[in-house]
């Protein structure tokens, strides 16, 4: 110890530099040996189950619970137009895709693959979407899609303006972060059943989750491809004398196209991931004839209530995808 | 210097990992001596209790010696349910020295478990509404009941309405009154296409189509729409909800459970519209119509008769716990008895566990289930 010449300058260093500067042998061994000889040591002499000694949780929920109260009885006015608003765009939706004749829905789906997405894939939207009508699916898929299409149309409306706010500004972008984390990963029923507190029971909550849910990967690439536009373009165009405006509408966000295309089809998938939890808050459709028939025991048919899910999922995924790519292609053919 | 630190790391760890694998042996009740529940006399807070997870304190030295098995409970997940299998539990525990678990699921995948074993005991199998499984599992012989579980009637109805809402609506009394406009129309919603919205039973249980049938044969098939809430979860957060802004609501549900008994000691109560009488011909029919599966094609409907609430066990606990079969079909737990614990649990938000311990210190109830001396021991060991 004592020859050890940098004695004085180990000591002005802080103590988490000194830690840091341990070889990781020492660290990882010396620490799983104390680990385990403070855990033997506690265990001996008080038993695996000490305990906390306080806890909190009880008054804590008690307070969100009596909160979650309060708002159903004081802001139940907010709650009511917006479930209005949302129910009325969501029976519009419904009603028009179960009004179009499904040999048109086929026929429709089946030219729109073969224009975007090639031969192979007009073939399999034809097969496949008569195979759900033939499996008496037909209905319940509509209901679905008519779910999907105004979760999706709700979180693009939000995702694009909040992807374009934090694209330019860092410190918004480091707060949503961890928010959008956390929209991600927390569970659904978590704030679902409180939404049927809100809502009522039916598609509104559901459609309210499946925004939770569905949004966060559109605002992350929207805010990404809005980020990624090359600066010499930005300097390009800056140079030609464009507004801040000018520039985000006319460069920056036709420039971030095929990435927000990104974003939403991934938020199509991620909403259609959560059509069979959306179910147990009493949302129609193909994640109900799921929700019933496991509950009946039905293996069998909650499979083709899943595989309903899976054509619809592989259809838009395709659609969209193939989408993305021609605009890509617009914008680097044009050099 | 730095290869000193590595070795004293190393070694500290060699050593920790010996202690540690003597600990697991010390854990094996097989492998080394310890102090036995004989020898040590208060086993649970001597420092000397060096595993403490593997020790029942409160068994008794005999119960330590058998091999018993450990009781597995269907964790039904409303919380009748959990009362009945935290008492049953207790008094295994404490009265029998039985260690006990409950595995939480669904009605389904657990009257399967329970059928294949997985699990011993299911405190709460509601006739007729589980009939399916139920028959399903008797059929498969290894399941068997013992008897109620709760001796009180069980009901359920598809049409009961808030106690504020009957008393604004004094004419309102029975189905057939909801058939006029003025009636039917105050349970309107949005999603019910102009028509009176009927909260109705858990996706995939036999009350759903059941009471479908009961709407057309009770002529409101053009006036009632039923509305799915999805889950139980859904179902409870809508009801009381629509209490808490004394909204309007028609909707299925069922006693005894925490959610009424809330409703009754903090929203005014509910009101049961009358139906009329359950009998067997008409049971008969809408089993008939259930079968040829064409529900809304009735005529003529009745009430549910109340249900019997079963306690079922796995015949393999015969064999391997005649006492916990014994006790379980003396079990049968009273009206007062279920509902002094559920409004304990539903108002002052005890746990299932701490409303038990308070009724087993304050009923007698119970004691009639158990001789003296087990009752003692369940006491005791509270």
């Amino acid at each position: 110890m004592a020859t050890q010449a940098p004695t004085g300058e180990t000591e002005t260093a802080s103590i988490g530099e000194r830690f840091k500067a341990l070889p990781d042998r020492v660290v990882y061994l010396g620490g799983l040996a104390v680990f385990l000889l403070v855990s033997l040591v506690i265990v001996w002499i008080w038993g695996s189950d000490i305990g906390f000694g306080v806890d909190f949780q009880r008054s804590l929920a008690d307070g969100v619970d009596e909160a979650i109260f309060w708002t159903t009885r004081n802001l139940d006015f907010i709650f009511d137009n917006i479930s209005t608003g949302v129910l009325w765009f969501l029976l519009r939706v419904e009603s028009a895709f179960k009004w179009v004749p499904w040999p048109v829905m086929i026929v429709g789906v089946t030219l729109l693959g073969l224009r975007l997405a090639g031969q192979r894939m007009a073939i399999f939207s034809a097969v496949t979407l008569l195979g759900v009508g033939l499996i008496g699916l037909w209905g319940s898929a509509m209901e679905t899609l008519a779910l999907i299409v105004v979760a999706v149309t709700i979180s693009i409306g939000i995702a694009v303006p909040v992807g374009i706010v934090i694209a330019r500004n860092d410190t918004l972008d480091a707060l949503l972060r961890p928010i959008l984390d956390a929209m991600q990963t927390m569970p659904s029923f978590v704030y679902l059943v409180p939404a049927v507190m809100f809502f009522g029971i039916g598609n509104v909550p559901a459609v309210f989750a499946t925004v939770i849910y569905a949004v966060p990967p559109a605002i992350r690439l929207t805010s990404l491809g809005i980020r990624q536009v090359s600066p010499n373009i930005v300097e390009a165009a800056r140079s030609f004398g464009t507004t801040p405006r000018q520039l985000l509408w006319k460069v920056q966000i036709p420039m971030a196209v095929p990435t927000i295309m990104a974003g939403i089809n991934q938020t199509t998938m991620m909403a259609l991931a959560m059509v069979v939890i959306a179910s147990l808050v009493g949302a129609g459709g193909l994640g109900e004839d799921v929700n019933r028939a496991l509950g009946r025991l039905e293996p069998g048919k909650a499979l083709f209530g899943g595989i309903g899910i899976v054509v619809l999922a592989i259809i838009i995924d395709r659609l969209t995808q193939s989408a993305a790519k021609e605009r890509q292609q617009a914008l680097t053919g044009g050099h | 210097m730095k290869r000193t630190i590595v070795k004293i790391g190393i070694l500290t760890g060699l050593i920790a990992a010996l202690t540690m694998a003597l600990a697991a042996c010390g854990a094996d009740p097989t492998a080394t001596p310890r102090p036995t529940a004989t020898s040590a006399p208060a086993p649970a807070a001597t420092p000397t209790a060096m595993a403490p997870a593997t020790t029942a304190p409160a068994a008794t030295p005999t119960a330590m010696m058998e091999d018993r098995p450990t009781l597995i409970f269907a964790g039904l997940n409303w919380t009748s349910a959990a009362v009945q299998n935290e008492l049953a539990r207790a008094i295994l525990e404490n009265g029998y020295g039985y260690e006990t678990d409950a595995v939480e699921g669904g009605t389904i995948p657990l009257m399967q478990a329970l059928t294949r074993g997985e699990v011993n005991v299911n405190m709460e199998v509601w006739l007729p509404n589980q009939s399916a499984a139920w028959d399903t599992a008797v059929a498969a012989g290894t399941v068997e009941s013992l008897g109620d579980s709760l001796s009180g009637k069980a009901w359920q109805s598809a049409f009961i309405i808030p106690k504020y809402t009957a008393d604004a609506n004094p004419g309102l009394q029975s189905v057939e009154d909801l058939k006029e406009e003025q009636y039917w129309s105050l349970f309107k919603r949005p999603t019910s296409g102009g028509l009176a919205g009927l909260v109705t039973c858990i996706p995939g249980w036999e009350c759903e189509v059941r009471n479908e049938q009961q709407v057309y044969g009770y002529g409101l098939g053009d006036v009632v729409q039923l509305i799915n809430p999805g889950s139980f979860e859904a179902l409870n957060a809508e009801i009381q909800s629509a209490f808490e802004n004394e909204e309007n609501l028609l909707f299925y549900y069922w006693a005894p459970t925490a959610l009424m008994t809330k409703l009754e000691t903090q929203y005014g109560g509910i009101f049961r519209l009358e139906e009329p009488a359950s009998t067997q011909e008409c049971e008969d029919a809408l089993q008939a119509n259930r079968d040829a599966g064409n529900t809304q094609d009735v005529t003529s409907a009745c009430e549910y008769a109340d249900a019997d609430v079963l306690v079922a066990v796995n015949t393999d606990l015969m064999g391997s716990a005649p006492d916990a079969v014994a006790f379980l079909e003396q079990y049968s737990l009273s009206d007062e008895g279920i509902g002094e614990m559920l409004v304990r649990v539903s108002d002052s938000g005890e746990e299932p566990a701490d409303a038990v311990a308070w009724w087993l210190q304050n009923s007698d109830e119970w004691k009639a289930w158990v001789p003296a001396d087990v009752a003692d021991k369940v006491l005791a060991g509270l």
